[in-house]
């Protein structure tokens, strides 16, 4: 009974060991990916314009690399796959904010060259004196 | 279907219609609607629900990055949009300030167009003046050049300045007695009157016959008439127009002396020549016969 016990429970244990072996290898290139996409990320100043994406992908990478120390494979590629696509929508988002900042930028450029053709034009009578 | 993926389904079927998602973040859409085919294909093979919600979200962030590459993609439509609106407005500032500063150099060369002219007529009304004050003095100089000359001329011919003009007296002296003939004096003293009238071609000489009291009306009228006539003949035929110098026989009626003595008789007889101011008509300036 003793023996018979610890032998099912070393069964099932090396059975779940397999198992978890051999359907979900460790997601190595979907880390890696992660990784990366983080780090573009914050080349591109996400933390900055899109700083709750960041803080996600961040989290998530980290709970893969802690899925990945407990083997938990499967886990691990789904949190970094998610970590992946948080980090390309805080840069896409980091990059979609600088454009309209550089747009915006342009339109007070206009507003300001406007108010000073303005003020010249106004200025004639005085300059002709 | 578990219902993440049929909402998936709905928001990547929303991006696919929306022009703009299409039009902007082409290669982003073709992403999530090929993942929420994949999803749905592997929840047919597998129906296993974490999976398929795994895979919603991952469609769900497929179609938010879409989204967002759209709006970054508008925005930097409107920015090109933009530039060149501010390449328009400052075009057009410069054309302002260009105009501005073109007007203000026409009126400045307007100005110093106008300083010059007013310089140039200055000068040339300065040039005008002293042209004219040099031939003022000219004509002055000349005037008193002429004015001092016939002064001259008029010492040479002994006249005398009287206000009926500039007299010239011929003496009794001068004619034989009772006669009109000219003696050889006399016609020294014409032949500068001659040259004298002929020097000045605008004035006229009365030439007037006097007499004593002495002899008869008739007689001394006929004799101041006879002498007189033989001035105005010497002139003529010594090329003074004929118009220009009128005789007449006056008699006794006009003494410059007494009749009481000799000598005021001696005076009385003569022959005056009066040259007329330049202008004058001898036939306009005879005194009458008898005085008034």
């Amino acid at each position: 009974m003793d023996c018979s016990m610890t032998r099912f429970v070393l069964v099932l244990l090396l059975a779940a060991g397999l198992g978890a072996c051999a359907s979900v290898p460790p997601p190595k290139l979907e880390m890696g990916k992660a990784d990366l996409a983080l780090r573009k990320a914050e080349q591109a100043d996400a933390a900055h314009f899109a700083p709750l994406e960041m803080r996600t992908a961040r989290s998530k990478l980290e709970a893969a690399r802690a899925a990945l120390r407990e083997e938990d494979n499967l886990e691990a590629r789904r949190l970094a796959e998610q970590a992946k696509l948080d980090a390309t929508l805080a840069e896409a988002t980091a990059q979609a904010a600088q454009r309209q900042e550089a747009r915006d930028t342009i339109r007070a450029d206009i507003e300001a060259l406007r108010a000073e053709a303005e003020r010249a034009s106004n200025r004639i009578p005085g300059e002709t004196q | 279907m578990p219902q993440a993926l049929v909402d998936a389904r709905a928001i990547v079927d929303a991006a696919s219609n929306d022009a703009d998602v299409v039009r902007l973040a082409p290669m982003e859409l073709d992403e999530a609607e090929q993942a929420i085919e994949q999803a749905e294909t592997l929840w047919y093979e597998e129906k296993d629900a974490d999976e398929a919600g795994h895979q919603a979200y991952l469609v769900i962030r497929r179609v938010e990055i879409a989204r967002v590459v759209t709006t970054g993609a508008m925005a930097v439509e409107e920015a090109k949009a933009l530039a060149r609106q501010r390449e328009a407005v400052l075009l057009e500032i410069r054309t302002a300030e260009a105009d501005r500063a073109l007007s203000a150099a026409e009126k400045r060369a307007e100005e110093a167009r106008r300083d010059r002219a007013a310089a140039e007529q200055a000068r040339m009304d300065a040039d005008q003046a002293r042209m004219e004050a040099q031939q003022a003095r000219a004509e002055a100089a000349a005037l008193a050049e002429s004015e001092r000359k016939l002064r001259e001329e008029l010492a040479d011919l002994q006249a005398q300045e009287t206000e009926r003009g500039i007299v010239l007296t011929l003496g009794d002296v001068l004619f034989d007695v009772d006669e009109a003939t000219l003696k050889a004096g006399a016609t020294q003293s014409l032949a500068r009157l001659v040259r004298f009238l002929k020097e000045y071609p605008d004035r006229q000489v009365l030439v007037e016959g006097h007499t004593d009291s002495t002899g008869t009306e008739q007689y001394n009228l006929g004799l101041s008439q006879r002498r007189a006539d033989s001035v105005v003949q010497f002139l003529t035929l010594n090329g003074v127009a004929p118009e220009r110098a009128i005789a007449t026989g006056y008699g006794k009626a006009y003494p410059v002396a007494s009749n009481e003595t000799a000598e005021g008789r001696q005076r009385n007889r003569r022959v005056e020549i009066v040259i007329l101011d330049p202008g004058e008509k001898a036939a306009e300036e005879q005194r009458p016969l008898l005085p008034e």
